[in-house]
């Protein structure tokens, strides 16, 4: 080496990498380590697993209907509140009736309802989640109140979490307060949200109708999502006035959930919609269209063939390939329309009709 | 041989500069391996609360076009093709662009899926060359279409941008020809595109090895490590630069590549963008540099990310001379790209990726071979000119060794410690002794490639270099 500095960086570099060296070493012994933990963990709660099973048993199987969880919980050694009450959710997945009953009641009074609803405040949001999952999994109801508490919460999973145990627990007023909770977030949201709501029934679609009311699009979006999914003919007429809606979005929403519940008074104003300013609408109302087969839109639809968007026409082609024979006439005639894209489209659409091969494009 | 008093100055400053370039760099892996620890944790966490059977039955998922260019794959093609109808997606097309193949590439896809000529109309709403025909199969399964374009040859972004052309779906995921993909990878890329559609520009997976592994009807029975040791040493560098690399730079909103091989993208902006550059070899990473450099301005940064569990299996180069081919394009494709967007280079424009992740791809990624080699030759000459003794020398190479063994060792650890794919103690044996023996000649021979491939950048060669397949099912 020929000036200190130099080899005062050098060695620096050397060091360096024999930290990381160091850090790999204590990585991989970290990692060893757990590997031989988790080992004796499993081994440790298989043992305890198996000493509880039949004291569990006793529980459930007896037949006066006052549980005595007392003596059990007084033999709980270290983290075998956790394996207790693993195993009581699991067995909930393959119990029902008297059972099931007797199970649920046996998670509380054990104390682990309460437990997992001190665990809703945790600072780990995946420990909050797995809480929410699990009040829900055991329709713990005194939870409500934290449960709806979590909706409000900074974490989707955590939302969504508590969104679910609120349908498990069956309370349809519930609805008002996870659609504005979720409205905001996602299509996995809206999907989610829309399960819950259909595990509520029909006590939930009064609660649906006034959200159609709400002040805030998304949360109107999302309720006109779900009242089209559950083919709710009586909301038709409000769903109908948001075809005229300014937001984009909403019309969209509305045209589809009308597609869905294809009550035959919506059509005539969906053909209108084939009109609308933005091709996404134009596009949603031709799909719709041809979902209903609404004949009487037929002229209309040929005419959008020669839409200046590409998915407009597509989805017009289609909806006529779909109305049989009037469609294929309606195609046919198109083959000499002066338009070249409605001519193209035309003849893309009778090939498939000939197949037997329309199938479903969305823009 | 002894050296004048100004390139004495010279030579000492230049072998500072070298070790200052290696610490840094060191301490960015480091920093980069924390931050992909982190992430990986966070996103396994998360996707515990969601399940991908979820997106399966819901009929808000977006239906998907998967494109796959074909370029005498004739070996391939079959397997790859069948292996895609397995995919778990509610609604998608399959899109083979038969890209002027010289081989049986377009006869067996007809024989085996009894092709017949469409009438569909081929807009060239992306310039392309020309398309001779498009054939559909009937129905080869009712939740998926097969549709073949034969066109004339023009490069895979050119094949690629065909494929947009006719696809007919919101979002268009493009896969290699030579690559499996696992059964649920669709839901599970598509789960960002479901959670924010707006907002969501683009989703890369993972591609693993996929030689030494059990293949049959298109699916990755069990997985191995490669008997071989070039595709050993490949599957670690693999799992250094996703699991590593490209899970801490899609945290910091700074990815600027999404592998060719398995990429998630939504089709109205790529077309906006005027699809993939038929002009560049890294056509992948062009694009996803452009997609950034257009939308950081417009104040509309869709995100472009990588997520670590949907599965792309593929065929490394076997051989040497193949891999060198490989490594070469590689590299010729990242000096295009960096270079035609050379002005998002330390532009707080775009924030960090202009500050931190384009500049660490000029220096790091591009320059990396010259700076390793450099170094190699600045310490033989200065010790033919006696300025440092041969043990500096060794000292020297004992540091990029030493370096680049906790690199790889980094990244089999994080594998390990995560996602757990080789469930076997003596594949993750063979791995840890990969990760240390890769720096005693591959990792050399690769650098040469790469620093092949710089020269033939700044020489402009734009040639793609022909790739031997063994075929997928093969590898056994």
């Amino acid at each position: 080496m020929t000036t200190p500095d130099f080899e005062t960086l050098f060695r620096l570099s050397l060091l360096i990498s024999a930290a990381l060296l160091g850090l790999v070493s204590v990585l991989t012994l970290g990692l060893l380590a757990s590997k031989l933990l988790r080992q004796v963990w499993t081994r440790h709660r298989l043992r305890r697993k198996d000493f509880y099973a039949p004291l569990l048993l006793q529980v459930l199987l007896k037949k006066s209907d006052s549980l005595q969880p007392a003596p059990l919980r007084k033999k709980f050694r270290f983290a075998d509140a956790a394996i207790v009450e693993h195993d009581l959710l699991r067995w909930e997945e393959k119990l029902s009736g008297n059972g099931l009953r007797r199970l649920k009641q046996l998670f509380e009074k054990l104390g682990f309802s309460d437990d997992e609803t001190r665990r809703l405040k945790s600072w780990r949001w995946w420990i909050r989640a797995r809480a929410a999952q699990r009040l829900g999994q055991m329709e713990c109801k005194k939870a409500q109140p934290h449960l709806l508490e979590a909706l409000r919460d900074r974490v989707l999973e955590v939302r969504l979490m508590a969104a679910w145990a609120l349908g498990k627990l069956g309370d349809p007023q519930a609805i008002g307060e996870i659609v504005p909770a979720l409205a905001h977030s996602s299509k996995l949201a809206a999907l989610r949200v829309t399960n819950t709501i259909a595990a509520l029934g029909p006590a939930g679609i009064p609660i649906l109708e006034d959200l159609l009311s709400n002040p805030d699009p998304e949360v109107q979006i999302l309720a006109i999502q779900l009242l089209g999914s559950m083919k709710v003919t009586e909301a038709v007429e409000p769903i109908l006035q948001r075809l005229e809606s300014r937001n984009l979005e909403l019309r969209i929403a509305a045209a589809r959930a009308l597609g869905a519940i294809a009550e035959e008074q919506s059509c005539a104003l969906l053909e209108n919609s084939l009109e609308d300013p933005e091709w996404p609408m134009r596009a949603v109302a031709a799909a719709v269209l041809g979902q209903l087969k609404r004949q009487e839109a037929i002229p209309k639809l040929k005419g959008t063939l020669g839409d200046r968007s590409w998915w407009v026409r597509l989805n017009s082609g289609e909806a006529l390939a779909k109305m049989g024979r009037a469609g294929k006439r309606a195609l046919e005639e198109s083959l000499h329309a002066p338009d070249r894209f409605a001519r193209d489209m035309a003849a893309q659409w009778l090939e498939e009709f000939e197949q037997g091969a329309a199938v479903g494009a969305v823009p | 041989m002894s050296l004048p008093g100004w390139g004495l100055t010279w030579m000492v400053g230049l072998q500072k500069a070298i070790l200052l370039y290696f610490l840094g760099i060191n301490l960015l892996y480091l920093f980069l391996f924390l931050l992909s620890l982190w992430a990986i944790i966070d996103y396994l966490r998360h996707t515990s609360y969601r399940d991908p059977r979820e997106i399966l039955q819901s009929r808000l998922t977006p239906p998907l076009s998967i494109l796959v260019p074909a370029h005498n794959e004739a070996t391939t093609i079959v397997t790859s093709i069948r292996a895609l109808f397995h995919l778990r997606y509610p609604k998608y097309e399959i899109l083979v662009i038969n890209d002027g193949s010289t081989d049986q590439t377009l006869h067996k896809l007809m024989e085996t899926f009894h092709l017949r000529r469409t009438k569909r109309i081929y807009h060239k709403t992306i310039p392309t060359c020309n398309v001779k025909d498009i054939y559909v199969a009937d129905q080869p399964m009712p939740w998926v279409d097969l549709i073949v374009i034969d066109k004339e040859k023009g490069g895979k972004a050119d094949a690629l941008n065909a494929g947009i052309n006719v696809s007919r779906y919101p979002l268009f995921c493009s896969v290699d020809a030579d690559s499996i993909l696992e059964q649920d990878s669709l839901l599970r890329v598509a789960m960002p595109f479901m959670e924010r559609f707006p907002g969501t520009l683009a989703v890369g997976g993972i591609v693993r090895v996929a030689n030494g592994c059990q293949i049959s009807e298109g699916v990755v029975r069990s997985v191995k490590v490669p008997k071989r040791w070039l595709p050993r040493f490949q599957t670690v560098e693999y799992l250094r630069a996703f699991l590593s690399g490209r899970v801490a730079w899609s945290k910091l909103k700074s990815l600027l590549i999404i592998s060719g091989a398995f990429g998630l993208f939504k089709k109205a902006p790529v077309i906006e963008a005027n699809g993939y550059d038929p002009r560049t070899v890294g056509e992948d990473m062009e694009l996803v540099v452009r997609l950034h450099r257009r939308n950081y301005p417009r104040g509309t940064q869709g995100r472009i990310e990588f997520i670590p569990d949907p599965v792309c299996w593929t065929e490394v180069p076997e051989n040497l001379r193949a891999l060198w081919r490989q490594r070469n394009r590689w590299q010729r494709g990242l000096g295009q790209a960096l270079f035609r967007n050379l002005p998002m280079l330390l532009n707080p424009r775009y924030r960090l990726l202009g500050l931190l992740g384009v500049p660490y791809f000029w220096i790091v990624e591009f320059l990396s071979p010259v700076v390793e080699l450099l170094g190699y030759l600045v310490f033989l000459v200065a010790i033919l000119a006696h300025v440092v003794q041969w043990q500096a020398f060794g000292a020297f190479f004992l540091l990029t060794v030493l370096m680049g063994m906790n690199l790889s060792l980094l990244a089999v650890l994080l594998e390990e410690m995560t996602l757990h794919r080789y469930p076997r103690v003596r594949d993750l044996l063979r791995l840890f002794a990969v990760a240390i023996l890769e720096n005693l000649g591959y990792r050399q021979i690769i650098q040469l490639a790469r620093m092949d491939g710089v020269i033939d950048f700044l020489r402009k060669q734009n040639v793609w270099g022909f790739m031997e397949r063994k075929g997928l099912e093969s590898h056994a």
